[in-house]
């Protein structure tokens, strides 16, 4: 470059970087040095291709934080399922100690109970059929109760336990019982809270995509004012060269 | 919430304020990792790694306004260090010896498209693949440049700073880069000037 003005200039003035009285010089400076306006040009018009065709982002992938947050949480789905499982295991486990006999008929889910091992007495026929002690679900408090009475009654019917090892085997299995109860209520509140957590993300993704859909929307009417104007920009430089020269 | 803010949360811990950095930043990192790297699928892994960095690293930002040239310092060196693991330094591009580079093999590729295509007929994305083709000519200090100027509209002193060199030396950069691109334009006879206008 044979003029005072060096590239750093006219990058700089390309870019709008320069102090407005050297930016004002440099402008006069261009009317008069072929070489810096046609350099200027030639970087006006790759600066423009390369802003304007940004790459196009094929099938976006989900995004970044979800990732972090997923391999944050624990499995909580497969926790139910144990918890649920492990839930009917005790129940059955219960069922065949106590006896318990759980049917489904017309009037419904219906839970009975008779003593272990059945009196000779209690022949069929003599025997109400389906005594119901439950027919709906009461939680801990039956639990214990149920607990309490197998306890109970395998200790005064054969009397091979003594009021230490009763009240442990009592506390044992109402403690056993009420942790399952526990565990499945606690699985209960994770799955809800997963839920309304999918919930609240999806919303929240809908929303963005509609920000971004409003936001290209004005990008692509800024890019169409922005050429104009700049054709207009060019018109009038031609004219004021035309008039200059 | 403005930027500063989401950073000052997301550095005490709040996730939900980085995933909001993260969708605000994740189209432009894309964007200059992809013209950088020059393929779509590795521009995605490192845009994703990216982001990992930067929510490892958000204790070490120094100032919230930094954040940008702070983040595609990240981005920059990632496709810096993708380059050294694979030793692919592409073989097209442009040495010591410019001249000879600019009628290599690579710039008779991008003249195939060009004389197969009318320039006023091509379409976006064939002018797309052609700039992420001549960009990958040049070498890998000038296309940084470039990209996070063009792409970002960045200052060229946070080019400097995310780049890591002085900014006379970005500046350098710049200009050699936007320069050699024009080169490779006309040599293709790609007539920008009627182009933009298309655009």
């Amino acid at each position: 470059m044979n003029c005072k003005y060096t590239s750093n200039h006219i990058l700089d003035y390309h870019y709008g970087e320069l102090e407005p009285a050297e930016a004002e010089s440099f402008s006069r400076h261009l009317k008069t040095c072929s070489e810096c306006a046609r350099t200027l040009r030639e970087l006006r018009s790759t600066s423009r291709l390369i802003g304007r065709t940004p790459p196009s982002r094929p099938g976006r992938p989900p995004s970044f934080p979800m990732t972090l947050n997923r391999t944050a949480q624990p499995a909580g789905r497969f926790h139910w399922i144990y918890g649920a499982v492990a839930a009917v295991l005790g129940l059955l486990v219960l069922a065949s100690a106590a006896n318990l006999h759980i049917r489904y008929d017309e009037a419904g889910f219906q839970l009975s109970m008779s003593l272990w091992p059945a009196a000779p007495a209690a022949e069929p026929e003599e025997q109400p059929p389906g005594e119901t002690l439950l027919t709906d679900d009461r939680s801990g408090e039956w639990v214990r109760d149920i607990a309490g009475e197998l306890a109970g009654e395998l200790a005064t019917e054969h009397g091979f336990l003594t009021d230490e090892q009763f009240r442990r085997l009592q506390q044992e299995q109402t403690e056993m019982m009420l942790e399952v109860v526990e565990a499945s209520r606690q699985q209960h509140r994770q799955e809800m809270q997963q839920t309304m957590g999918d919930v609240l993300a999806a919303m929240e993704q809908n929303r963005l995509q509609d920000l971004r859909l409003v936001i290209q929307e004005l990008d692509r009417l800024e890019n169409r004012t922005d050429r104009q104007f700049t054709h207009t920009d060019e018109l009038l430089y031609e004219l004021i060269q035309n008039i200059a020269y | 919430m403005d930027q500063a803010e989401l950073i000052e949360r997301a550095r005490c811990g709040d996730d939900l304020a980085f995933a909001r950095l993260i969708r605000r930043w994740e189209d432009p990192v894309y964007n200059v990792v992809h013209r950088t790297i020059g393929n779509a699928s590795d521009a995605e892994e490192l845009t994703q790694a990216t982001f990992v960095r930067a929510y490892e690293k958000l204790h070490k930002l120094k100032s919230a306004e930094n954040f940008h040239s702070w983040l595609f310092s990240i981005a920059v060196n990632l496709c810096r260090d993708e380059h050294r693991r694979r030793k692919k330094w592409p073989v097209h591009m442009m040495a010591a010896d410019e001249e000879a580079s600019l009628n290599g093999e690579a710039l008779k590729q991008l003249q195939q498209i060009t004389q197969s295509t009318p320039v006023e007929e091509l379409q976006r994305h064939q002018l797309s693949e052609l700039l992420e083709k001549a960009l990958q000519m040049l070498p890998q200090e000038q296309r940084e440049a470039v990209v996070l100027k063009e792409l970002l509209d960045m200052k060229i002193r946070e080019v400097a700073e995310a780049t890591g060199v002085p900014v006379n030396t970005a500046k350098t950069r710049l200009y050699t880069g936007l320069r050699n691109l024009h080169r490779i334009f006309v040599k293709i006879n790609l007539d920008l000037e009627s182009l933009i206008y298309e655009l």
